[in-house]
């Protein structure tokens, strides 16, 4: 282990800076803990962290997305890219620390932060830089749009066309 | 002799020499109005339209000087004088409220008078946004001010310093519903005002001019409403000593402004040394301020990133190396965030902004430090303040790694707007329509890759479903050149009124846009807006304004695709196909054209360049799209959502 594994810290970090809203602990059994906020396009967020299986995931992130399509092959590539050369350094992924992916079950796409080092504490903080990149980065400037509006409650009337 | 260049453009050298020398209404007389009734073959029994010979001698007509001399001075005389010992730099307005608006046009203030009063309202707003000057607007009182609403709340949104002027019957008829008009204003304007207030007492007209004044000149800037009976307005003065509170600006208000503490100065110093990617927001309040000068020093000593935000932009440059306006990537690096006059503040979800950046924040008051954004360091500073003594005390670093990473995110999004063109150019050439990339393709070779001075041409523009396409290619190089018309709004047709005031300024050379006086601005509108504005370009034609409208025409409110999967409601959506407002516009005097090909935009764009150039004549270009071009899954991408800070962003 080289790192914390509070990660209750970190969430309480980015609830204090006005990232995350409403955080509220749903579960906190041995060595398992769900913890859920209100973030992008005011949603709620699951995430779960499992100490044994050394896991951090946004379960369900995006709902409704099916094996084939176009937008699992953008999203897991955009998340691959976060690990990868091409990134700046300081918002790299570190691979040796922390493995992001996106995992596809029943049509969902969990976002998954596999911790290396058990440095829990740098795969939350990364684990929520790529949750945040995928919502400015990635979703705006991609084509699916409609995907956002059908699967992501995006608020066309609030959000896009005022 | 022909001032034109190699590829045909006309120097603006030569223009202002044109436009000096002949009159308006010496144009018509010289044949070189241009309407359909002049083309159509009944010509001789139908007139052509023509400047009224009594416009030009009207608006060269001597200043007229009151005092309280001999028969005095009315109410709205003494308002008058105020306002033009405060240099309100235009009025624009339709004739109601006449005591006032005659006081003010007589007085010698720059006036335009219109044909609907929340369009002008609009101009005056537009004409303010490239200026930073408190510009007015008026109406008659009920119908008139009623009209202005939408165009008040567009200019509240924008923080822009908006004078409104209304009239009111009589304080005698209150509440009798003697006549026509009645309304009770003030209410009318809750919300979307700083300051307002209905004169009652005629001796007391000074001291309320005086606080609109010290409302619209001080702190954060928004609309101001004043409202004037018959009983104020037409009241007469003789005695100086009539009037309450009758000193001047110098001491009715203060040119003091708040500096920033030593400590607060020597903290975001020590913040930003320490940063390795720090970027500057400077907002609306950098713009009111004219501060830009130290604000470009500042980011030059410390190779500092400067993305702008509000509803003026090109109080940094676009094309400067250090510009992150169109490196939306790199913001996302940033590990300082210094807002400065950030008038209207996002959510850490409305900003793209990293999850662990720092922040600095720099408002002229206290009172809204904090709010949205969590805060590392609050300053209380007038912006120009706290960027001069940033400037002279940054000691200088640089920022190599920065300044490339910067760079480098510029290119990949020119290679996404370079693939948008393609794209465009594919579906434009298998539906023979003009897609939105395109046309931002071609306004951005013409206006700012061509022969025309890159920082030369203002601009405006509006539109909510092409906002990745064209936006980006609207380049703002120097303070007022750019302006997002929807800032904060949304106001669909507010960007073809402000383009109008936006060709005042330019025709005017008014302000700090003396160094391009004369030269054509550019309103890029879409078919919804066109509707709140059509018969406002009557007025541009009139006064000869120097505009050049792009209408991008999708025969539809762009958001039919939002009823798409209600059949039974997609008609409340669409307008007739391939309407032809280029014609409408002719018929109102000015030029038209409609196009469907790049090479129709390109020949169009030189003509209505070449007319507004030496003629001050506008020109409305239809430039002809499909609806389904908005829609994401006919013609992907579509339809997207810009987050500021941004080039395209229409909020905060
Ligand atoms: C005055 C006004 N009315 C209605 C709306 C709601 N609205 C937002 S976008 C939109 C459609 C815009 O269509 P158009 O102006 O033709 O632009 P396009 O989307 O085609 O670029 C509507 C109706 C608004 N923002 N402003």
């Amino acid at each position: 282990m080289t790192g914390s594994t509070d990660i209750h810290a970190v969430l309480d970090f980015y609830a204090k800076r006005g990232l995350l809203r409403n955080v509220r602990t749903t579960l906190s059994e041995g060595r398992a803990t769900r913890v859920q906020f209100t973030w992008h396009y005011d949603r709620t967020f699951d995430l779960r962290v499992d100490y044994e299986a050394s896991r951090l995931s946004f379960t369900d992130a995006f709902p409704n997305v099916p094996a084939a399509s176009a937008l699992y092959r953008d999203l897991t590539g955009f998340i691959d890219g976060m690990m990868s050369d091409s990134m700046p350094i300081h918002r790299r992924v570190d691979r040796r620390k922390t493995i992001v992916h996106g995992e596809l079950i029943d049509a969902n796409v969990a976002i998954v932060a596999d911790v290396v080092d058990g440095d829990f504490d740098y795969a939350a903080r990364k684990l929520i830089q790529v949750v945040n990149e995928i919502y400015f980065g990635f979703l705006p400037n991609s084509a699916h749009y409609d995907y956002q509006v059908q699967s992501l409650g995006l608020e066309p009337n609030a959000i896009t066309f005022a | 002799m022909s001032n034109d260049d190699d590829n045909g453009i006309h120097r603006l050298a030569s223009r202002r020499d044109f436009v000096k020398a002949i009159p308006i209404a010496g144009l018509a007389a010289a044949g070189m109005t241009r309407n359909a009734n002049a083309q159509a073959p009944d010509a001789g029994t139908i007139k052509s339209i023509q400047i009224p010979p009594d416009l030009a001698t009207s608006m060269t007509a001597p200043v007229r000087v009151t005092s309280f001399e001999g028969k005095g001075q009315t109410g709205a005389e003494i308002f008058a004088g105020m306002c033009k010992a405060e240099n309100l730099a235009a009025m624009f307005c339709c004739p109601g409220n006449y005591t006032v608006i005659n006081a003010i046009a007589s007085a010698g203030v720059l006036c335009y008078g219109g044909r609907s009063e929340g369009a002008m309202a609009a101009a005056a707003d537009g004409f303010s946004r490239v200026t930073g000057e408190v510009v007015a607007c008026s109406g008659t009182e009920g119908p008139g001010l009623t009209d202005m609403i939408q165009s008040i709340y567009t200019a509240s949104a924008a923080h822009t310093p908006l004078l409104v002027l209304a009239s009111n019957m009589t304080i005698a008829q209150e509440d009798s519903q003697s006549f026509i008009q009645q309304v009770s204003q003030q209410e009318l304007t809750t919300g979307i005002k700083k300051y307002g207030k209905r004169l009652t007492v005629p001796g007391r007209v000074h001291e309320y001019g005086a606080y609109a004044f010290r409302a619209l000149k001080s702190g954060v800037p928004a609309p101001v409403h004043l409202d004037f009976p018959g009983e104020v307005a037409r009241a007469r003065f003789t005695d100086p000593n009539d009037l309450t509170e009758n000193y001047d600006k110098s001491k009715y208000r203060t040119e003091s402004r708040a500096a920033p503490s030593a400590p607060d100065i020597a903290k975001a110093i020590d913040m930003i040394n320490k940063a390795a990617r720090p970027l500057l927001i400077p907002g609306q309040g950098i713009f009111q301020r004219k501060a830009w000068e130290p604000l470009l020093a500042a980011a030059e000593k410390q190779d500092i990133a400067v993305c702008t935000s509000g509803p003026s932009r090109g109080h940094f440059p676009d094309d400067h190396r250090l510009s992150a306006s169109l490196s939306p990537k790199a913001v996302l690096s940033a590990d300082l965030v210094i807002f400065v006059g950030q008038y209207q503040m996002p959510t850490r979800t409305d900003y793209q902004l990293h999850q662990d950046v720092v922040t600095i924040r720099v408002h002229p008051s206290q009172d809204d430090l904090g709010r949205n954004w969590p805060l590392d360091l609050g300053v209380v500073s007038d912006e120009l303040l706290f960027m001069e003594a940033l400037a002279a005390r940054l000691p200088r670093k640089k920022r190599a790694t920065w300044a490339a990473e910067l760079a480098s995110a510029r290119a990949e999004n020119q290679k996404q707007m370079d693939d948008y063109y393609a794209l465009g150019l594919k579906y434009g050439s298998s539906t023979g329509k003009l897609h939105p990339a395109v046309i931002g393709r071609e306004l951005y070779n013409f206006f700012y890759a061509g022969a025309i001075d890159p920082k030369q041409t203002a601009h405006c523009w509006g539109g909510l479903t092409n906002l990745r396409f064209l936006p980006p290619y609207l380049r703002a190089n120097r303070p007022g050149q750019g302006v997002c018309s929807y800032y904060q709004s949304g106001t669909i047709g507010a960007e073809i009124n402000h383009g109008i005031g936006i060709a005042a300024a330019a025709k005017e050379g008014y302000g700090i846009q003396s160094a391009y006086k004369g030269a054509p601005v550019l309103a890029v509108g879409t078919d919804g807006a066109i509707a709140y504005a059509l018969m406002e370009l009557e007025t541009a034609a009139k006064y000869r304004l120097p505009l050049i409208c792009i209408i991008y025409n999708n025969d539809s409110w762009g958001v039919w695709t939002l009823a798409e999967n209600d059949p039974r409601a997609l008609h409340m959506y669409l307008f007739q196909q391939n309407l032809r407002y280029d014609k409408a516009a002719e018929a109102l005097g000015c030029q038209g054209a409609y196009v469907q090909t790049p090479e129709e935009l390109r020949a169009a764009l030189k003509r209505a360049y070449d007319v507004a150039a030496r003629e001050g004549l506008p020109t409305l270009i239809n430039a002809q799209g499909i609806k389904e071009f908005s829609s994401a899954s006919l013609y992907p991408p579509g339809v997207n959502i810009i987050q500021g800070p941004n080039i395209a962003a229409i909020s905060h």
